[in-house]
């Protein structure tokens, strides 16, 4: 505003009004004077005022709403690669994306990015923050932000010329008409805002700087203590002393008759296979067969039998074979990869129908399937201990089987072989 | 700022009453409702259990989107006085006028108390625990601890309650503005807009325990404690748009309202519109979500007849019912054009029966469910398992239109009744003035 080309010693003409509808009256004549660079002035918003000053619409909407969309996609990218492709983590059966709880931060996004947008855009759009405005140098002009209402023409719209703008003025019921003095002050923010910008924006760095130094440094200093309750809680620990208990622990002992998870003692026939347990410390080698329990505990019913065989099935075929000889899938698998110089190291499973095993007693098969013996892993954590003693008895069926004479074969079925 | 401001427009109350222009629909309306329910009736009563199962179904669907404008525009009349807001001056009236419908949607709710009276469960199942327990053993038990809440007598007692409050209030709020238009005392301005805070909670728990007791009960086991919020806000939201759609009709060149309401109310009964669609949007996604995240059976039981069963139609509710309106209504050119506010406020009109539909009618599967294992003969049962998988497809026939037609008829005929015979404008309403110059910031 300060290179004056109209040569005027102003800048332009501020005409005062007491009401907003005098204002709305003299807009809607300086609109259809055809003016272009004026402005109003108002302590609060006056509706309809836009159209009486006849401003266009502005783009806003448009920029918000690119803004929004741009929130939504890029919450729904980041959702989706998190989520499905970086780092796929299946919770509680979730799909690893879904819309439904992919929403709720689509709709954050959308709202943060829309709104973040609609106020810088919008500072962007009326060329804010402005410091300075030569309108300030009119005393009258204080008022605008209680009181009274104004209108400005600005001297360097291509129509305005002195007189006539004067007179339009006037013509509009103005209280005041008065010339805007030509403004001297600095274009330029003041030098000290310079240099708190550059100092501040130095400042920043500081923190980022922190965090790149100590991303791959070690250190052999204890760690900082950020969340000082969280890291020391107001929490006895074991072996504390404590005033609480008569016994002064901070430790409470188990209620009586508690039994923790592997220390059940109750019978050592029926849960080990054995007649004491100090067998049981023994390597296997070492036991001898009159340390096992000879017979299986349970019933020899034919549901037993196949649970057995069910069991045996499940757990013990793949491996020993469905009759026990040791051809399992796998162990097929395994002398085919051998065949072919693969499967090192490989031991072949027991066939387990030979006299050896035939001779054992049944606690000591029951040992050997819920501890393993040599390279087959134990497996009484997953099989229960009768499901265990059925497969043993169903060994038996199968050992008998392999070993069968024909004397084994009722008189009455010997013509069907 | 008013004090400079003057009435140019003639607002003498004959200027405003549509007389014949609305009253020669009524007896049309009427007769066209009529003979609809009739044969909805006939048809609903004659073909056998699981016909008359849908028939009450489908009756509720109609029954609950047309009670829910008149409750919309009541709730309108309430938030419009309590707000003093000066704008609606000119369109008050209007939803004034359709909350005298309120009288007719409680004896159009004789149906439902019929079937609820006779024993019939096939529409609310809680009516006879006993057919629930022949289905799903043990199941009784869950909906006999609610019968001290769940039977015939207290569920009547209940409706006759919400029935009362809406029509007295209504008519205490329209008496009093229409008796400003002979006297134009301002001191009745006051006395409605103390009268609407209190008015308000009346308002807000009745329409839920409303909308609980007709939609939320219908299957008795399941529960959502947004569930009253959900109707209100698609209730709110429809009535919206029905306005938009009227006063762009009554407001047009040559309309009865013309130069009374205009681009600027457009654009102010846009906006609400707007913002219950979004409201509806975010209350039903919320009842979502939570039971989409828990995963609990009890709670997931009703989406899953709604969305797994045979009804893929959760994501298509959000769709229709909220993100197309949402998109369609962003601009402000959509809202203040005249005309544009109709596609989407039939739009809206259409999803929220749509709404009304998806709440309703899948209630179908279970109760079909229950009468099977309640058959007497073989062939009975086999006939509704049939029954229940015809719903595969969206069951929207012949039953569905008939009872849309008839009790859209007579809410239509309730309407033009209401139109013909008084002023549509709230001519001396204080806030004339101020309504007349309105602008939008």
């Amino acid at each position: 505003m300060d290179n004056n080309q109209n040569d005027l010693p102003h800048l332009g003409l501020l005409a005062e009004y007491e009401t907003p509808e005098a204002l709305m009256a003299a807009a809607e004549k300086v609109r259809d004077g055809g003016y272009k660079r004026w402005d109003t002035h108002t302590p609060f918003p006056v509706h309809g005022i836009d159209e009486a000053m006849g401003i266009k619409n502005t783009i806003l909407p448009w920029i918000v709403l690119g803004a929004g969309a741009a929130g939504t996609v890029t919450a729904l990218v980041l959702q989706y690669w998190t989520n499905a492709v970086a780092y796929p983590f299946l919770i509680s059966g979730k799909p690893l994306f879904s819309w439904v709880p992919a929403f709720p931060v689509t709709f954050e996004l959308t709202v943060l990015f829309a709104g973040v947008t609609t106020l810088f855009a919008m500072l962007g759009l009326n060329r804010l923050p402005r410091l300075h405005n030569p309108l300030f140098n009119v005393k009258r002009f204080a008022r605008a932000t209680q009181d009274r209402f104004f209108l400005a023409i600005d001297s360097q719209d291509p129509l305005f010329n002195d007189s006539s703008a004067k007179a339009l003025l006037a013509g509009t019921g103005a209280s005041a008409v008065e010339e805007v003095p030509d403004d001297n002050s600095a274009t330029t923010p003041p030098m000290w805002m310079l240099q708190a910008f550059v100092a501040f924006a130095f400042l920043t760095f500081i923190p980022i700087g922190i965090i790149v130094g100590s991303w791959k440094s070690t250190s052999d200093k204890p760690a900082w203590h950020f969340v000082w309750d969280m890291d020391f809680q107001e929490s006895y620990r074991t072996g504390e002393q404590v005033p609480l208990f008569e016994n002064g622990m901070a430790m409470r002992a188990p209620v009586e008759g508690t039994i923790a998870t592997g220390e059940l003692f109750a019978s050592s026939s029926y849960f080990r296979g054995v007649l004491d347990d100090e067998t049981l410390d023994k390597a296997q080698a070492d036991r001898s067969a009159s340390e096992y329990v000879e017979f299986a505990p349970i019933a020899a019913t034919r549901p037993t039998l196949e649970r057995g065989q069910e069991r045996f099935a499940i757990y013990c075929a793949p491996c020993h074979g469905d009759s026990g000889y040791g051809d399992g899938i796998v162990a097929e698998r395994a002398t085919s990869l051998i065949a072919t110089g693969g499967a090192n190291g490989w031991v072949p499973p027991t066939n387990v129908t030979t006299p050896v095993i035939a001779s054992q007693p049944d606690g000591q098969l029951f040992d050997s399937i819920t501890n393993g013996i040599r390279n087959m892993p134990g497996y009484g954590k997953q099989i229960s201990v009768d499901d265990r003693w059925a497969i043993v008895l169903y060994l038996r069926a199968l050992q008998r089987g392999a070993n069968a004479t024909i004397d084994d074969v009722p008189q009455s079925e010997r013509g069907g072989l | 700022m008013s004090h400079t401001m003057e009435i140019t427009q003639d607002l003498s109350p004959e200027k405003f009453v549509l007389g014949a222009r609305a009253g020669r629909w009524v007896s049309k309306f009427a007769g066209i409702g009529a003979i609809a329910l009739a044969i909805a009736i006939v048809l609903g009563l004659t073909g056998g259990e699981a016909t008359t199962s849908r028939f009450l179904h489908a009756y509720l669907t109609s029954y609950m989107y047309f009670t829910s404008i008149c409750l919309g525009a009541l709730f309108f009349v309430i938030i419009m006085q309590v707000t003093s807001a000066g704008w609606s001056a000119t369109t008050r009236r209007i939803a004034e006028l359709i909350t005298m419908n309120l009288p007719l949607m409680a004896v159009m709710s004789l149906p439902i108390l019929a079937s609820v009276f006779m024993g019939n469960a096939t529409l609310f199942t809680w009516v006879d625990p006993h057919i629930v327990d022949n289905a799903k053993p043990g199941l009784s038990h869950l909906i006999e601890t609610k019968e001290a809440y769940l039977n015939p007598t207290f569920f009547t007692i209940r409706l006759a309650i919400y029935f009362l409050i809406w029509i007295g209030v209504a008519n205490w709020f329209r008496k009093n503005s229409m008796a400003q238009d002979v006297s134009g005392d301002p001191t009745l301005t006051n006395r409605m807009k103390k009268f609407a805070a209190p008015a308000i909670p009346l308002f807000a728990l009745s329409i839920t325990f409303f909308s609980l007791d007709m939609l939320m009960s219908l299957d008795p086991t399941w529960f959502s404690t947004i569930f009253g919020v959900y109707y209100f806000a698609g209730s709110f939201g429809v009535f919206m748009a029905l306005l938009g759609i009227l006063s762009n009709k009554l407001g047009a060149e040559g309309g009865i309202l013309s130069g009374f309401i205009r681009d600027e109310y457009f654009h102010d009964i846009g906006k609400l519109t707007f913002a219950f669609v979004m409201f509806w949007g975010y209350i039903a996604f919320s009842q979502y979500i939570l039971i989409w995240y828990a995963n609990i059976p009890e709670e997931t039981a009703w989406y899953h007849e709604r969305e797994n069963l045979y009804w893929g139609h959760v994501g298509v509710l959000f769709a229709l019912r909220f993100a197309i309106p949402f998109l369609g209504l962003m601009s402000k050119h959509m809202k203040r054009v005249p005309g544009r506010m109709i596609i989407f406020g039939g739009w809206i009109m259409a999803m929220h029966y749509y709404d009304m539909f998806f709440l309703t009618m899948p209630s179908q599967i279970q109760s079909l469910g229950y009468l099977e294992a309640n058959a007497a003969t073989p062939e009975a049962a086999e006939a509704l398992a049939a029954a229940a998988h015809s719903f595969e497809a969206m069951p929207f026939g012949l039953l569905e239109i008939l009872c849309l037609v008839g009790i859209g008829s007579i809410f239509c005929a309730g309407v033009a009744h209401a139109f013909s015979k008084n002023t549509i404008l709230a001519v001396r309403d204080p806030r004339m003035t101020e309504s007349l110059h309105f602008h939008n910031p």
